[in-house]
């Protein structure tokens, strides 16, 4: 009868993100991580900081006992990648959600707000988004070297919601000029209900994509960072560290490098899929097919 | 009559833009009593959806309703009032109905919620009495089982389901006025029926007053009393409904009149109005209309007609009521002497009705 809205019910979202084959694949291989993450204690067969023999087990190739080898401390590689994974993929999570609260925050207020106000929050945006992240993040931690995990996430969270905050802003006004929101206001609903309850919730997806994303990126980012020596520091164990504890000798110990670095690409394979097929999800115009 | 409920002097409201300054109402004046059902009628781009949303002052920006107008309802300067004492008018005492039902309701919330919050905004009613009151809103309203509708997404609904649900919305709160915005355009024919039914049924209930906007006489006819035609950000006639329909005096109006099919009619064809409704930066000079107007002559392109009192409660904007000899003299209109035979206006097949078909005035 009437023409279909372009905008669907969120409350299916998750429905048609399931039925793509390919992200319930990804999203299965996430809980898996995150679930060896968060029984790292447990099912680890080492500690991951114990020296068992520091002459005798030291760089040894994989093997039945120690199936991703040892280092050059004679540590066992897949006791410090599991728990090297607790903290990755938690400060990557964490970091986003930081991000993605800041952005959503920062780019409503300038979309809905509009005129002189969104002019000046876009100017200093457009400042910000001039500066790589990367280089930004090496300075401080450069001149800063000691920082607390906490404190990384504060940093990398706060250098990672530029991007959201212009997607949240576009949304936001394009969402904000529908009728129901209108229709909303034409009934008296305040401003603070008008976008929490009737733009936020419709203008969610491109968040969802986003941070879908960027879980993938930081998980890269800390990696680069730790390698380089900045990002989480020893005794913690990150899969980034890893791999740069077996740098150093990589021909003589290629399984220290190997492992983690198949970690990292899984992660963020699975996170660039699901972030796809959330991205089709919210559109099915995208959807190649119903079961794929 | 004792004071109307609705009282517009002289309503302007006009969009800034780099093209110019749109005058999209220019000089509206209307009252609506209480218990009224008013007519406002016209084709897209007359300025009527934007007169509905002036009253409720939800004009944004770069739109404003200019200094020296005026809107009196119940006895308040809707326009003297601060933000906040609008807003809390909105919704309460006045109420809108809009056009579209599916867009006009929120995707991702269910229609219950969607009810129950105009009571929670406005009484900060406990969700649970909210709850209780948007079923009883939907069983007023006529939908069927209302305790299982409540907890459905609008997308599950039919469209003269959301209307209804739109309009149980605007009717929580018991209104003296509700502003209905084409409530039937986008329904079918049938629907379109029931809602007109019941919107006069619940008027007949709670006594509310009503502004009817629309481009469609036929809905007109079923359910006012009186008729305000729009032309180019102006009022151009005001009529009783009977005399509308029997009498128009203005050509416009004549025109929409002859546009519009009717049971049992001799007309093999439905009349068109040759052209379309000029752009509000560069409304025609003299009378708006004059170059549609199979009567115009020259004084239409140079003076702008005023009202003139046609009769009791009878006004109407044309330069015939000085010179009523002029009627006689029918002539093909200036659009038409300009795009000539085969041109836009005369081009399209009658059954399309491209002149009185709406579209959405303006943003």
């Amino acid at each position: 009868m009437s023409a279909p809205s372009d905008a669907l019910p969120a409350a299916g979202l998750w429905h048609r993100l399931w039925r793509q084959r390919r992200a319930r694949i990804a999203l299965m291989v996430l809980a898996t991580l995150a679930l060896l993450a968060l029984l790292a204690p447990v099912i680890a067969p080492y500690e991951p900081t114990a020296q068992r023999d520091i002459i005798g087990m030291k760089s040894q190739p994989p093997s039945l006992a120690h199936p991703f080898g040892t280092d050059q401390f004679s540590r066992d590689v897949l006791s410090r990648m599991l728990h090297g994974a607790r903290i990755s993929l938690s400060v990557a999570v964490l970091a986003v959600l930081l991000s993605a609260t800041v952005g959503t925050a920062y780019g409503a207020i300038a979309g809905y707000r509009g005129g002189r106000l969104d002019a000046v929050m876009m100017r200093l945006l457009d400042g910000l988004l001039a500066i790589p992240r990367v280089l930004l993040l090496l300075g401080i931690l450069g001149v800063w070297p000691m920082v607390s995990l906490p404190v990384l996430i504060l940093l990398l969270g706060g250098t990672g919601w530029f991007g959201v905050s212009r997607l949240v802003r576009a949304e936001v006004m394009a969402v904000a000029r529908r009728d129901h929101v209108t229709a909303a206001r034409a009934l008296g609903a305040p401003d603070h209900r008008l976008l929490l309850r009737h733009i936020l919730p419709n203008a969610i997806t491109p968040v969802l994509v986003a941070a879908a994303l960027g879980v993938g990126g930081v998980v890269v980012l800390e990696a680069g960072l730790s390698y380089l020596g900045v990002g989480v520091r020893p005794p913690h164990a990150s899969w980034g560290n890893i791999i740069q504890d077996g740098s150093t000798d990589l021909y003589l110990r290629w399984w220290m490098s190997l492992f983690p670095g198949l970690a990292i690409v899984i992660t963020v394979l699975a996170c660039n899929v699901v972030a796809d097929a959330l991205r089709d999800a919210a559109d099915p115009r995208h959807l190649p097919r119903a079961n794929d | 009559m004792t004071d109307p409920l609705l009282e517009v002097e002289d309503l302007h409201t006009y969009f800034y833009s780099e093209n110019g300054v749109a005058r999209s109402v220019d000089g509206v004046s209307f009252t609506v009593g209480r218990g009224e059902t008013v007519g406002l009628v016209g084709e897209s781009g007359s300025g009527k959806s934007v007169t509905a949303l002036s009253l409720l002052r939800l004009i944004r920006a770069p739109g404003r309703i200019e200094p020296g107008s005026r809107v009196r309802f119940e006895g308040k300067d809707l326009l003297a009032l601060s933000e906040e004492e609008m807003r809390r008018m909105r919704g309460n005492r006045v109420a809108m109905i809009f056009q579209e039902p599916m867009t006009a309701l929120n995707p991702v919330f269910t229609v219950g919620e969607q009810i129950a919050e105009v009571s929670r905004i406005h009484e900060g009613t406990s969700r649970r009495d909210a709850w209780k009151r948007a079923i009883e809103m939907l069983e007023l309203v006529g939908i069927p089982a209302p305790e299982q509708r409540a907890k459905e997404y609008p997308h599950q609904l039919s469209g003269g389901m959301r209307q209804r649900v739109v309009i149980a919305m605007a009717l929580v709160m018991n209104p003296a006025l509700v502003i209905a915005d084409e409530p039937t355009t986008a329904l079918d024919v049938t629907i379109q029926a029931q809602i007109l039914e019941l919107l006069a049924e619940l008027q007949q209930r709670t006594g509310m007053s009503i502004l009817l906007i629309t481009h469609d006489l036929g809905v007109v006819a079923e359910t006012c009393s009186r008729v305000l035609v729009m032309y180019g950000g102006e009022i151009v006639e005001e009529a009783p409904v009977g005399v509308t329909f029997a009498s128009a005096h203005h050509p416009y109006s004549e025109g929409l009149l002859g546009a519009m099919p009717r049971v049992g009619g001799e007309q093999e064809r439905l009349a068109t109005i040759p052209g379309t409704v000029p752009a509000p930066t560069n409304w025609p000079t003299g009378c708006r209309f004059h170059d549609r107007c199979p009567y115009a002559w020259e004084r239409c392109a140079q003076e702008h007609p005023p009202l003139y009192q046609i009769g009791v409660g009878h006004v109407s904007r044309c330069h015939l009521a000085d010179e009523p000899g002029r009627r006689d003299r029918r002539h093909p209109p200036l659009v038409e002497a300009v795009a000539g035979p085969g041109g836009v206006a005369q081009g399209s097949p009658p059954g399309e009705r491209d002149n009185v078909k709406d579209r959405k005035a303006l943003s």
